[in-house]
């Protein structure tokens, strides 16, 4: 009963993709080398991979010394700096972004992509490498310790080596944002791959050199993708024994602590800080010049409506997918699982010129209509709801479901006293967090709203780029308040798996 | 009595993926069994041997490839017949419980009643009382200890007076010392309903004290059913013999209803076949006696002490092992020198036959 609708829902996340491939190609293989052969796609390929690149180990640095401070040292504050560390990857780019580029324009390029990247992507390495740090059993230093080896040299050689496969983790995951990312490099006006296609699609008639970039686009993910795949592939639990690990002590840092602190309140002082500061005071210029609210009034609107159909459309297509995975392993729910993660990894940019293509040739009626926004959302946050309803469906085991049958029950009677009662709320969670991931997103919105619909990211978007940072003020506010939610509840849901 | 309750004929079910060229995996082949109306009967079995592939073709969740069902005279489950799990009048109380966790302790053992029943009340609060659960309806599940959890499952599968209650491995999960208590309960509370049951375990002691009869199945069949006493004391091969209790197999010559052995001649319980000349003896630990001797011609090897009584390892003369139960004041340790007689009646087999785990 499941399967069908699961196996629509799976062909409808990967639709999209396959048709950008037949779009790139139908102008013959001529175009396409030459589009990719040219001396402009190999500079843009180049810059992109350093800006990865670069972004990626600065990240590592950042994610990995403010999780060994934060889970192994003793600070003043204690556990307020856990989640202040994992706090900007709440915070959009393209508003730290306007943050940066209004209050510092000299930072536009290279320099800036990569100071915003870095400090808004370095928590992807922050989190994995603190959970590792937390399940780590200090037996093992302890161990390393008594057969005689420094302090230095177990932190090198037992720690470090305990955690690479988490730093490997969260190194892909920064790359694989870097590479998908539109609203830092495009407001930092850095030619990376994302901007490249935007002002492809934008500028020109022929559209064909915007979809070839957008599949190499997707080749260089798909490529990080399975890189990722086959390191998380060799993870192993890093205890062997039973039991739980006992905490560790926490390391008195002695002298070191004051620049220990420092450093750890600078990198948040840079991340929560100077946006903060910077939409305080761009809110209060727009105060006192008597700027009216309506725009940002009209754009919230606008983003509750896309968001609200985008959660109820992406969670209800979750749920056969998901029930069909937690309930009935076998070969074919994984298969229909995994292809429903397709959106997870590609860039949202990708996904909505696709999206584009297939609708001017197909379904010309949903072109810059608010369905085509919902599809495209339902494509990019299925793997969030399935995750959500996945986690929910495990609240009601099937083996309850028997006891309330034997007991009498028709299979209805069954989903409405047990089944539905028991994975409601978590259902409910999951359209919380695709609602307001929705909300934040922008490549897609950008690109397949309607004409004259506005939301709150597409305002910050427009305004900052035409440099009316006062006007870009009040809608970044709100969604910097909204986007805090969902970082908020995963910090206190990763606390409680730890 | 003469009815039964459930009556499982040439019961036959295949699982697994039908690969190419590769047969599915049976895992019942042509069980047979019957539970007596107001009995309780256990399935006993090693893990894997299906035991719980037939409990839940009963209840009815999974659908049989041949064979039938009956539940109180009524053909539940046959070719072309395959009634709902709800239909049936089956209660079930699975492995781990699966009280309902939204629910309180009395709406999980009304669940089953019809709402009219249910409103009133009364069902629940005679179930509560059975369960010596009173003043505990408006807990919940997480809230109750682990034998209490147990006896909620229980109530709420008897409260709507099933033909039958399916228990899987249902002490599985509880500690040795509440095992007991939580057996005697749950019998007590199956006896007061005169509720028939239906019981599914791997655990042989179990088994044979709690059941009225005891069903010995391996790989998929029934090998034996009859009382415990049956069971253990007239095993029909030496598997049964050997997963049944504890056993030593000792090899001997029979003849006129003994058997010589290395520790005497024993009477033969019954002539399963025509038992003479080369067979093996199934003698028990407790039908071992040791009694130290000066120069005794076997040697006591090791002790394990539990308490109540004490298991010693015994090396004869000829060099067999053997186990022997004694009791906790027998002060024999390792090393001692002792004489080993045998008590019977013991049950043969002829020699070379085969412990039965291959199909």
């Amino acid at each position: 009963m499941l399967v069908i609708p699961a196996l629509l829902v799976a062909v409808g996340a990967l639709l999209p993709v396959a048709y950008l491939g037949v779009r790139a190609t139908e102008r013959g293989f001529d175009t396409v080398a030459e589009v990719l052969f040219r001396e402009r796609t190999a500079a843009l390929l180049g810059r992109s991979t350093a800006l990865a690149v670069s972004v990626t180990v600065a990240s590592i640095v950042i994610g990995v010394g403010l999780a060994w401070l934060t889970v192994r040292c003793r600070l003043p504050g204690g556990g307020v700096w856990a989640v202040v560390a994992a706090l900007p990857l709440a915070i959009p780019t393209y508003v730290a972004g306007f943050a940066y580029i209004s209050r510092f324009p000299s930072l536009a390029g290279f320099r800036g992509a990569w100071l915003v990247l870095t400090l808004y992507s370095y928590p992807y390495v922050y989190l994995p490498v603190a959970g590792a740090l937390r399940g780590l059993d200090p037996a093992m230093e302890e161990a390393s310790r008594s057969l005689g080896v420094g302090a230095w040299r177990t932190f090198t050689g037992v720690t470090l080596r305990q955690l690479r496969p988490a730093i490997a983790a969260g190194g892909l995951l920064v790359s694989l944002y870097v590479f998908s990312d539109f609203g830092a490099v495009s407001l930092m006006r850095f030619d990376a791959f994302t901007r490249v296609i935007y002002q492809s699609y934008q500028s020109s008639f022929d559209r064909t050199p915007a979809a070839i970039l957008g599949a190499l686009l997707v080749v260089v993910t798909v490529l990080i993708v399975v890189a990722e795949g086959r390191s998380r592939g060799r993870v192993r639990y890093s205890r062997t024994g039973k039991g739980t690990a006992r905490r560790p002590a926490a390391v008195d840092l002695g002298r070191w602590r004051w620049p220990a602190t420092l450093t750890v309140t600078g990198i948040a002082a840079l991340t929560l800080g100077v946006p903060g500061v910077t939409l305080g005071i761009w809110l209060q210029r727009g105060i006192s010049t008597g700027q009216s609210f309506a725009d940002t009034g009209e754009a919230a609107l606008g983003s509750l409506t896309a968001a609200g159909l985008g959660a109820v459309v992406t969670v209800a297509a979750a749920v056969p997918v998901a029930l069909l995975a937690a309930r009935y392993r076998s070969p074919l729910a994984n298969a229909v699982e995994r292809a429903s993660y397709a959106g997870h990894a590609l860039p949202g940019l990708v996904i909505a010129l696709s999206l584009v293509f297939f609708a001017t040739r197909y379904v010309d009626v949903l072109y810059q209509r608010l369905p085509l926004l919902v599809i495209a959302y339902f494509v990019l946050f299925l793997p969030l709801a399935v995750g959500a309803v996945h986690a929910a469906a495990v609240q009601a085991p099937p083996v309850l479901d028997d006891v309330a049958r034997s007991l009498g029950s028709s299979p209805w009677r069954v989903l409405r006293t047990v089944t539905a009662p028991l994975t409601a709320p978590g259902v409910a969670a999951g359209a919380a967090l695709v609602f307001l991931t929705c909300m934040k997103e922008l490549p897609a919105t950008l690109l397949l709203r309607p004409t004259g619909f506005d939301t709150l990211a597409v305002r910050v978007w427009e305004e900052t780029g035409a440099g009316e940072y006062a006007a870009a003020a009040p809608p970044a506010a709100l969604l910097v308040l909204v986007a805090a939610i969902p970082t908020w509840l995963l910090t206190r849901h990763g606390r409680d798996l730890t | 009595m003469t009815g039964s309750a459930v009556r499982v004929q040439g019961l036959v079910k295949s699982f697994g993926p039908p690969r190419r060229g590769a047969p599915a995996t049976p895992v019942l082949r042509s069980v047979d069994l019957d539970v007596p109306s107001g009995s309780l009967i256990a399935v006993l079995g090693p893990s894997g041997c299906g035991k719980t592939t037939l409990l839940r073709l009963v209840a009815g969740f999974e659908r049989a490839d041949a064979g039938t069902v009956e539940v109180g005279d009524r053909l539940v489950e046959g070719p072309g017949v395959h009634v709902a799990p709800e239909r049936r009048r089956v209660g079930v109380v699975p492995q781990e419980q699966a009280l309902f966790p939204h629910l309180s302790v009395a709406a999980n053992i009304g669940y089953g009643l019809p709402a009219a029943q249910r409103r009133a009340g009364r069902r629940v609060a005679e179930l509560l009382e059975l369960a010596e659960l009173g003043g505990l309806g408006e807990r919940m599940p997480h809230e109750l200890s682990g034998g209490q959890q147990q006896r909620v499952a229980v109530a709420r599968a008897l409260a709507p007076a099933p033909s039958v209650v399916l228990l899987d491995e249902p002490f599985g999960g509880l500690d040795a010392a509440l095992r007991i208590a939580i057996r005697h309960h749950v019998r007590a509370m199956l006896a007061a309903t005169g509720a028939t049951a239906l019981l599914v375990t791997h655990d042989q002691e179990e088994a044979l004290s709690v059941a009225d009869r005891v069903a010995v199945m391996r790989a998929g069949e029934v090998v034996q059913e009859g009382t415990p006493a049956e069971v253990y004391g007239r095993p029909v091969d030496l598997g049964v013999a050997t997963f049944v209790g504890e056993a030593n197999l000792l090899p001997g010559r029979a003849s006129d209803g003994f058997v010589d052995t290395a520790i005497g001649r024993l009477p033969v319980a019954i002539a399963r076949e025509r038992c003479d000349g080369e067979v093996t003896a199934v003698v028990r630990p407790e039908q071992v006696h040791v009694r130290p001797v000066e120069n005794g011609t076997a040697i006591i090897e090791d002790r394990l002490f539990f308490g109540h009584d004490a298991m010693l390892r015994v090396r004869l003369g000829d060099g067999t092992a053997l186990q022997a139960r004694v009791t906790r004041r027998a002060t024999m340790s390792p090393g001692e020198r002792v004489e080993v007689s045998g008590e019977g009646p013991v049950v043969c087999f002829p020699q070379g036959a085969s412990l039965g785990s291959d199909p």
